[in-house]
């Protein structure tokens, strides 16, 4: 870890921040998830040898986001069996982007890519660790799903 | 679509930011405790697997009779049942290795940290030399800005060159002089406080290099390899953990071997300490005959800076003089290739002087015999030691990392956990008619970088709730009595 890391990070933060508001789980600190994603980095590489640390870090915090909502999706199986499968201990906060919170880490951030930052399907593959079709059916399903929710809120509404 | 990137913007705009150097910092810190635990788990994994070999290979009752240290992946645990460990590499002869630019590097280096220092009160003595030279060892093991911090600070351009150049430096003067004085003088003579008689014979100096390292402690291989090819110099080790105070005596009894005497007590009681892992010393001694003697000259006044005056002894000789604008200098030559250059301040002009001794003392060396002149030079004999804790200096001058808690000593140990707490010289000088003793040992000392300074709020305080992101000031109070409701 060199000085010039601590730079590279610098110029990154606010990028990757953004990207981790989005991909994290509704319970998890964006800064939180960034600083796991960078000790888990830093373990084995300096960011200042990295070809490409911003979508390398980005794709270690998809897969961190991605293992959280499993093992929180455990948690609440287990607590589920504890409690007889009377009680669903989820908490849902309703909101505007409430629908956006029930994607999976991987589609939101392929979302989030393609939406606000207008990245290519390749950049997004390679931050996914995917194909470019595979991302494009990613972000393709994940907006289907959105537009379904939507609509679906609109007719409870 | 716009409606999803407002929603998405949102989310990513949400929030409060702990900030880049926080998460950056905090990061650091968890990475050097992985590798730290991953470090220990290795070792201890390695000592065991060890331990199974060595109890199926060794018949039962036997003991090794030699240290075959445990080494993995470049790392030697140091044993701990041995007193030395050292690389089997013989020292580099040094040869075609240009020693001006270390020569160059380590004055400009010796009059920076002057700079510093003479704002100390009283008689200053220090060994630029000494100093570099512990300093270059130390810098072997360090890595980033720990090191770049090193390299600027000794005006040195990397770590290798640095290394190569100081030994060969250091073996040039090593090396035997010749020389006879010019005019011979009693010879049963004795400098005050040194055991062997002054006899004219040409000046000598004499290096050591040393490092005392905590036994079973890992250190790189390549690390203990470049100290031993171009220091010269192996491990001794010791037991900071159980007894500091012997680790302790043992360096400065062997300081004391080293200067003849003249440096009994060079780490004092305290500085060293059961989270001590490493000592780099180094000792440095000066024996020079004038090669032209001084004659007693009675008594006589010196003037102080404060404007007093004391009565001192004097000594006279006849010599080349130079002078400059506001100050006369001579050259005092020893016998065998040394010399002492007294530069005389005129009346008002000694801060000035002093400010840029390193020019005024190039300028002494470099001014041609034209325009040199004899005197009769007549100055006081001198006998003092001068004791400093030079981390101060050295983080005014620009090594502030090394000293703190993100000091990166990854190319000495694979902890990395080693943080420098002091460095320390003792310097001695003893001028009279017949020539010069001066010793100097410096020891730059390494800490196992322990838990920050505990602050105990044990006393009334005051105490604010803000908005960090407003600065808005939610609540203010103080507490003078906790167990008041």
């Amino acid at each position: 870890m060199t000085d010039d890391g601590a730079a590279v990070f610098a110029d990154l933060y606010v990028q990757l921040r953004r990207f981790a508001s989005v991909v994290r789980s509704f319970e998890m600190d964006a800064d939180d998830l960034i600083q796991e994603a960078l000790v888990r980095t830093l373990a084995r590489h300096a960011l200042d040898e990295l070809d490409d640390p911003l979508a390398f870090l980005r794709t270690v915090i998809v897969r961190l986001a991605s293992n959280d909502r499993r093992s929180a999706g455990r948690r609440r199986l287990a607590l589920g069996r504890i409690r007889g499968g009377a009680d669903d201990v989820r908490v849902v906060y309703p909101s505007d982007t409430d629908d956006l919170w029930q994607l999976e880490p991987a589609d939101r951030a392929a979302v989030y890519l393609a939406v606000v930052e207008r990245r290519s399907h390749r950049e997004i593959a390679g931050v996914l660790g995917c194909s470019e079709e595979a991302s494009r059916k990613r972000v393709s399903r994940a907006l289907v799903r959105l537009k379904s929710d939507l609509a679906a809120e609109a007719d409870n509404g | 679509m716009g409606d999803l990137g407002d929603r998405l913007t949102t989310i990513a705009e949400s929030g409060t930011s702990r900030g880049a150097d926080v998460i950056w910092d905090e990061a650091r810190r968890r990475v050097r405790r992985r590798t730290r635990v991953r470090a220990l788990r290795a070792g201890v994994a390695l000592a065991a697997a060890i331990a199974v070999v060595l109890a199926v290979v060794l018949p039962h009752g036997s003991t090794p009779k030699s240290h075959e240290p445990a080494a993995s992946s470049g790392v030697l645990a140091l044993p701990r049942d041995a007193t030395l460990a050292r690389a089997d590499l013989a020292r580099s002869s040094g040869a075609g290795i240009s020693t001006a630019a270390v020569v160059a590097n380590d004055a400009a280096f010796g009059f920076d940290l002057y700079e510093k220092l003479r704002a100390t009160a009283g008689n200053v003595i220090f060994s630029p030399q000494s100093l570099a030279t512990a300093l270059a060892m130390t810098v072997v093991g360090a890595h980033g800005p720990t090191a770049s911090e090193m390299l600027h600070v000794l005006h040195a351009p990397d770590t290798t060159q640095l290394s190569q150049q100081m030994n060969a430096l250091d073996l040039r003067l090593l090396a035997p002089r010749t020389g006879t004085p010019t005019d011979t003088s009693p010879s049963e003579v004795t400098i005050p406080g040194v055991g062997a008689p002054h006899d004219g014979s040409p000046a000598r100096i004499t290096i050591d290099d040393s490092m005392w390292a905590q036994a079973g402690y890992p250190f790189y291989k390549t690390f203990l390899d470049t100290i031993a090819r171009y220091y010269g110099t192996g491990v001794h080790l010791v037991d900071y953990e159980k007894d500091p105070e012997a680790a302790r005596v043992a360096i400065n009894h062997y300081v004391n071997i080293r200067t003849a005497g003249q440096i009994p007590d060079l780490l004092p009681v305290g500085v060293v300490n059961p989270l001590t892992r490493f000592a780099l010393v180094n000792t440095l001694t000066f024996k020079g005959a004038w090669k032209t003697p001084f004659r007693s000259a009675g008594t006589q006044n010196f003037q102080l800076l404060d404007g007093g005056t004391a009565n001192v002894a004097m000594m006279r000789v006849e010599a080349d003089a130079t002078s400059g604008a506001d100050y006369q200098a001579v050259q005092l030559p020893y016998v065998g290739g040394a010399s002492m250059t007294i530069v005389i301040p005129d009346s008002g002009h000694f801060d000035d002087i002093e400010h840029r001794v390193g020019e005024t003392l190039g300028a002494v060396r470099a001014a041609p015999a034209a325009q040199r002149h004899e005197v009769v030079l007549v100055m006081p004999k001198f006998d003092f030691s001068s004791s400093a804790e030079l981390k101060n200096p050295l983080e005014a001058l620009g090594m502030r990392t090394a000293f703190s808690y993100a000091a990166d000593f990854s190319n000495m140990t694979p902890t990395n956990d080693l943080t420098i707490t002091h460095v320390i010289q003792d310097a001695h000088i003893e001028v009279d008619e017949k020539g010069t003793q001066a010793s100097a040992a410096t020891a730059v000392l390494g800490e196992f970088l322990s838990l920050p300074p505990t602050l105990n709020v044990d006393r009334p305080f005051l105490f604010t709730i803000t908005d960090d992101a407003t600065g808005a000031v939610l609540f203010l109070g103080r507490v003078t009595n906790p167990n008041a409701r």
